[in-house]
């Protein structure tokens, strides 16, 4: 009898819930790979209609500044125009002295959603890479209270050529000299094709260290609970 | 703003009687009830043999954790002895690539554990942690596919005084890589410009690189 009443009112709950299209969420992000950072997550639920990025396409200027340097301001801006719900860098939020989420690590944002703001992005840049990105695009949030796993790929923005050298990566400090891999950009949002890399800090083709900063899809996992 | 703040009382209120109501259906539930289970594994690389499989209801491995002794000796050297319990099974030998095998345990919970090293890496293994499968009635079966992990307790070097399918012994006591579980960045091989490479081009993967199918028989 206990159990009957209570699914009853969690049905209506749901009901009612789901109407409002309103929803608290936990997003939990984890770096799957062995060598990459994450630069500053950014993490917004927002309508059907805003999309940071679609493949095949050529990147915005704000989405390209987000991939090569790992400056989210531009697409923060982007989001808050249309009225999204965003958390910027939940990694310092937690933890004031860091910004990067390490190999294995991972990080909690908590949304609330408003309501129409039904679809989920969350975008970092790779380091060390020229142009890479880790990305979900615009996927819908579920509805029902429940636990929801995704896995997330390494993204290309294609506005950078893929030259694998300090001089053109941020924080990168592997080597010099290296005389570079790719020299044009690709023009278009794409899956990355990974690092290639070297064995030479002083020479070669690339500064990226081929035995610990490759990598392989996908890059991180994505838990989403809804409470 | 009323309402919504009305609709999360009510929605908090229904969730507190709920988890009420999870652990009346959890008493219903006896914990002594075994699931018997076929698990079917499916080496999908096209040139990396997997050590002897281990299917288990014990967890073997979470990412960003540091690995267990046991699993560091199943990464580096396929040796899955010391994981290997009455909560598991292990295939009867080195899986090939293409090659399937079928395994058969009775466990008394609803989530797997498998764990499989590529054999033809340093510490590479591929593998599922907490596969939930509660979902399955007797005689349904649900499909997953499986990526490449490393332990993190070797580094990749993928020499041939290192890499267990070289006739050494895999398995070094010795730590010397980041030391947490993480997915597998794949091998270079010298075909790749890893001159100090004893591996090729055949012994590349990506993900997935395996496949396990789940029945439940009982």
């Amino acid at each position: 009898m206990k159990s009957t009443i209570t699914k009853l009112a969690l049905t209506s709950a749901l009901i009612m819930s789901s109407s409002l299209m309103a929803l608290e969420i936990d997003v939990k992000i984890t770096n799957l790979t062995s060598g990459i950072n994450f630069t500053p997550l950014l993490v917004s639920a927002h309508d059907s209609s805003t999309k940071l990025f679609m493949a095949g396409d050529s990147a915005s200027a704000n989405l390209k500044a987000m991939a090569e340097g790992g400056d989210i301001s531009g697409l923060v801006a982007d989001l808050d125009n249309a009225n999204a719900n965003t958390i910027s860098n939940p990694v310092n939020a937690e933890d004031a002295s860091k910004n990067l989420l390490a190999p294995g690590a991972s990080t909690v944002a908590s949304l609330t959603t408003a309501t129409g703001n039904d679809y989920l992005s969350i975008v970092a840049m790779m380091l060390p890479t020229n142009d890479g990105f880790v990305a979900m695009n615009s996927v819908k949030i579920p509805t029902e209270v429940g636990t929801y796993k995704y896995v997330l790929n390494a993204h290309d923005a294609g506005t950078e050529a893929n030259t694998e050298l300090t001089a053109d990566i941020p924080a990168l400090a592997n080597g010099t000299g290296a005389t570079g891999l790719a020299t044009t950009s690709e023009g278009f949002i794409h899956i990355h094709r990974g690092n290639v890399g070297d064995t030479d800090a002083s020479g070669g083709l690339s500064d990226i260290n081929a035995s610990t900063q490759r990598f392989l899809n996908p890059v991180a996992s994505v838990i989403i609970t809804v409470k | 703003m009323k309402i919504s703040t009305v609709v999360s009382t009510l929605l908090l209120g229904a969730m507190v009687a709920f988890s009420g109501c999870g652990s009346d259906e959890d008493e219903m539930v006896n914990p002594e009830t075994t699931y018997s289970y076929s698990v079917k594994v499916t080496n999908l690389t096209a040139g990396q043999p997997m050590s002897p499989v281990l299917v288990s209801s014990a967890s073997l491995f979470s990412i960003g954790e540091v690995a267990t002794l046991g699993l560091e000796k199943l990464a580096e050297g396929g040796d899955n002895s010391v994981l290997l319990d009455d909560n598991g099974i292990s295939g009867v030998g080195l899986l090939a690539p293409g090659a399937s095998e079928t395994m058969s345990l009775t466990v008394k919970s609803q989530k797997l554990n498998i764990a499989t090293m590529l054999v033809k890496t340093n510490d590479g293994f591929a593998g599922v942690d907490s596969l939930d499968i509660s979902a399955l009635g007797v005689g349904e079966s649900q499909t997953s596919y499986m990526s490449v992990y490393d332990a993190g307790t070797e580094a990749n070097s993928e020499t041939n005084t290192t890499v267990a399918a070289f006739g050494v012994e895999g398995f070094s006591a010795t730590r010397d890589d980041v030391n947490i579980v993480t997915l597998h960045s794949g091998i270079i091989s010298k075909d790749d410009g890893l001159v100090t490479s004893a591996l090729t081009a055949l012994e590349k993967f990506n993900n997935p690189a395996a496949v396990v199918t789940v029945t439940r028989t009982k």
